[in-house]
C-alpha cells in the first residue's frame, strides 16, 4: 500500500506540474501584450495618460474587488474538496460562477459604455483623445477582451466540475480537477491585478 | 488564513487605487504595480498554494515571470538606448 499511495502522490504532483507549466505559457502570452504596452507607454507617455483617463474607474474597481472575492471562494472550494465536502464544493464553486458571471455583466455594461463614449480605434474614434490614444484603446481591447475570454473559459470548466461534483461523492480524481481549476482561475485574477493599473490608473493623478 | 488573506488583497486594492488619485509624481506607477506585484504573490503563496508545493512546481512558479521580466529588460534595452549621442 505504500508504494500505492507513494504511485497516486507523484500523479498528483506532475499532474499540477503540468498546470503551472500551461500558466508559464499564459504568462508569456499576456506577456506580449504587456511588453507591447510598456513601448508604446514609452513612446507616446502623454497619449496614454489622456486616453487612461477615459476607461471607467468605477467599473474597473468594483471588477477588480469582485475578482480578488472570486479568487477566494475559489480557494474555499479548493480546501473543501481537499476535505472531501461536497456539499462546500458545490456551494463555493457556484459563489464563483456567480461572481465570474457578475464580472462580465459589469464588463458588458463598461463596454456598452465604451462604445457610446466612441473610444474604439479607427474613424469616429473620441476626437478628445489624443492620435495615439488610439494603440492606448487598441491594447484595451485586445487585453481586457482576451482576458474576458479566459473568464469565460474557466467558468465553463467550473460548471463542469459542479455539474461532476453533484452526480458523485468528491472522490480524490475530482478534488484534483478542482484544485487545477483554482490554479487557472487565480492565475486570470493575476493578470487582471496588471490591466487594472495599466488601464485604469496610469494617468489619474496626472 | 485565507479569509486574512482576502483582507489584505482587497485592503491593499484600495491602497492602490489611493496612490494613483493622489500620485506622487513619476515614482507613482512603479509603486502601484509594486503593490500589484505583493498582490500577486500572496496570491500564488496562499490561494496557489505554492507555499506548500515542492521545490519543483515552485520553480515552475516563477519560471513565465522570470522570463517575461528578461524580455521586458531586454526589449527596454534596446528602446532605452537608441538616441544616444
Amino acid at each position: 500500500m505504500p508504494e500505492q499511495n507513494q504511485i497516486v502522490a507523484q500523479q498528483r504532483e506532475a499532474a499540477t506540474l503540468g498546470m503551472w507549466a500551461f500558466l508559464a505559457t499564459e504568462v508569456l502570452f499576456f506577456g506580449g501584450l504587456f511588453v507591447s504596452y510598456t513601448v508604446y507607454r514609452h513612446f507616446y507617455f502623454a497619449d496614454f495618460a489622456a486616453a487612461s483617463r477615459h476607461t471607467d474607474v468605477t467599473f474597473g474597481t468594483i471588477n477588480s474587488i469582485i475578482l480578488l472575492t472570486s479568487s477566494f471562494t475559489m480557494a474555499l472550494a479548493v480546501r473543501a474538496a481537499k476535505m472531501a465536502s461536497q456539499r462546500l464544493v458545490s456551494r463555493h464553486l457556484l459563489l464563483t460562477i456567480f461572481l465570474g458571471i457578475f464580472f462580465l455583466v459589469i464588463k458588458g455594461f463598461e463596454y456598452h459604455k465604451d462604445i457610446v463614449d466612441h473610444l474604439i480605434p479607427g474613424p469616429h474614434f473620441n476626437a478628445e483623445i489624443p492620435l495615439h490614444g488610439q494603440i492606448f484603446f487598441y491594447l484595451y481591447w485586445i487585453m481586457t477582451g482576451l482576458h474576458g475570454v479566459h473568464i469565460i473559459i474557466g467558468l465553463a470548466i467550473m460548471s463542469i466540475l459542479l455539474g461532476l461534483n453533484a452526480r458523485r461523492t468528491a472522490s480524490l480524481k475530482n478534488s484534483q480537477a478542482i484544485e487545477l481549476a483554482g490554479l487557472y482561475w487565480h492565475f486570470v485574477d493575476i493578470v487582471w491585478l496588471y490591466l487594472y493599473p495599466l488601464l485604469y490608473l496610469v494617468g489619474r493623478h496626472a | 488564513m485565507l479569509l486574512v488573506i482576502w483582507l489584505v488583497l482587497v485592503a491593499l486594492h484600495f491602497v492602490i487605487l489611493g496612490c494613483a488619485w493622489f500620485g506622487f509624481g513619476p515614482a507613482t506607477t512603479p509603486v502601484i504595480i509594486s503593490l500589484a506585484i505583493i498582490q500577486t504573490i500572496l496570491i500564488m503563496l496562499y490561494f496557489m498554494e505554492v507555499r506548500y508545493a515542492g521545490k519543483v512546481i515552485r520553480v515552475f512558479a516563477v519560471a513565465g515571470f522570470f522570463w517575461l521580466l528578461l524580455q521586458l529588460t531586454l526589449i527596454a534595452t534596446d528602446y532605452l538606448s537608441r538616441n544616444w549621442h
